[in-house]
């Protein structure tokens, strides 16, 4: 077994709706979840102010991040704020089902496509 | 006390002390009675030591155990904030042991771990095909960087579609097929995900190869949209 480091991608098609199970990866080996970040590309409109996006181990019904990241309206640079990995939650196992929830959206309804990216670290049991 | 981990599961006899030991700076003389100093630019050691609280014999069947008849393992143990763990490729000695002066002796024991960065290395990538999806060969397309082997094809569609059927993938570089199974996405599907995909024992690319995605079925509604391919790789240049 080894252990090696990539970046798991979650992608939000469209106009962003507040609900679970937007966009489920099974993972396919067992790790933990180093850091959170990712990129919108409309910010949308409103009050609420933010696009708040949160990632969840579905197959354990748990959260992964402690503080949720954020998509906030008045954002200079597109790019999530705030995702902090809780040290308690950021394990995995093999085939485990991770999926990107959205928590809230501005209140225009109007924020659009993001892609939530995660570094992560693997530990490959079959090479 | 520090949690201690081989291949991601704790040792029930844990170490008292780990160490990380950079490799030894090089000096050269020069003739102006100054000094070169060179840092070299290879893995550290890692030293794992027992105390005299682990009974020499517990640790080293745990440790055979352990190793098995694999070289290299993974190593990890809790960081320096006592929250999270670091994580290390390393070579695995064999593990024997000796009768020492006394056989009821609890002893010390260390044990050194050369850090290592395997070859090949793991890379991740994505092939994301927007809109409705119709049944083709090379759909999104992607040019290998470097050789490598597929180790793993997973995916998520955002609409399934309706009526008979479902949407099917595989992955290939436009000659050879990578899976000996193709990956479906059922239309009754309650995650969304790739379902049956069995990836080919010798899924081996090559630097310049085009590696594509191939739709080879939609449900009789054709109106299942939009799919996230992953594809796991080790790459043979990182």
């Amino acid at each position: 077994m080894i252990t090696q480091q990539g970046t798991e991608i979650w992608t939000l098609v469209g106009v962003i709706t507040v609900g679970d199970g937007k966009w489920p990866k099974a993972m396919p080996y067992a790790g933990e979840f180093v850091k959170v970040g990712g990129s919108i590309n409309i910010l949308g409109t409103g009050a609420g102010t933010s696009t708040d996006v949160q990632l969840r181990n579905e197959t354990q019904a748990k959260d992964i991040l402690s503080t949720v990241g954020t998509f906030e309206v008045d954002s200079g640079t597109n790019l999530l704020e705030g995702a902090v990995v809780d040290p308690a939650t950021c394990s995995f196992a093999k085939g485990d089902v991770v999926q990107a929830d959205v928590d809230a959206i501005p209140g225009g309804a109007d924020s659009a496509t993001a892609v939530i990216e995660a570094v992560v670290i693997y530990f490959i049991d079959d090479v | 006390m520090a949690t201690f981990k081989i291949d991601n599961v704790a040792m029930t006899k844990q170490p008292s002390h780990i160490e990380i030991i950079p490799p030894r700076q090089q000096i050269y003389p020069t003739s102006g009675a100054n000094k070169i100093i060179v840092q070299p630019l290879t893995p550290p050691t890692i030293e794992v030591r027992w105390g005299m609280d682990a009974t020499y014999p517990e640790v080293v069947a745990e440790l055979k155990t352990k190793r098995g008849r694999d070289l290299v393992h993974a190593i990890s143990w809790t960081n320096e904030d006592g929250a999270r763990l670091k994580h290390c490729n390393v070579v695995f000695p064999e593990i024997g042991s000796g009768i020492g002066p006394a056989r009821t002796a609890v002893d010390v024991m260390t044990l050194t771990l050369e850090a290592i960065n395997p070859m090949p290395g793991l890379l991740l990538t994505t092939l994301f095909a927007p809109g409705v999806l119709t049944v083709a060969d090379g759909v999104v397309k992607w040019i290998a960087p470097a050789g490598g082997r597929i180790l793993w094809v997973s995916g998520t569609i955002y609409i399934l579609g309706t009526g008979a059927g479902g949407t099917q993938i595989q992955v290939s570089n436009g000659a050879t097929d990578y899976l000996t199974t193709p990956g479906d996405f059922v239309v009754a599907s309650g995650t969304r995900l790739m379902e049956n995909q069995v990836v080919a024992p010798d899924a081996y690319f090559d630097r310049g190869d085009i590696i594509e995605i191939d739709v080879d079925a939609i449900p009789a509604g054709a109106d299942s949209s939009t799919v996230s391919i992953y594809i796991y790789c080790l790459s043979f240049e990182v």
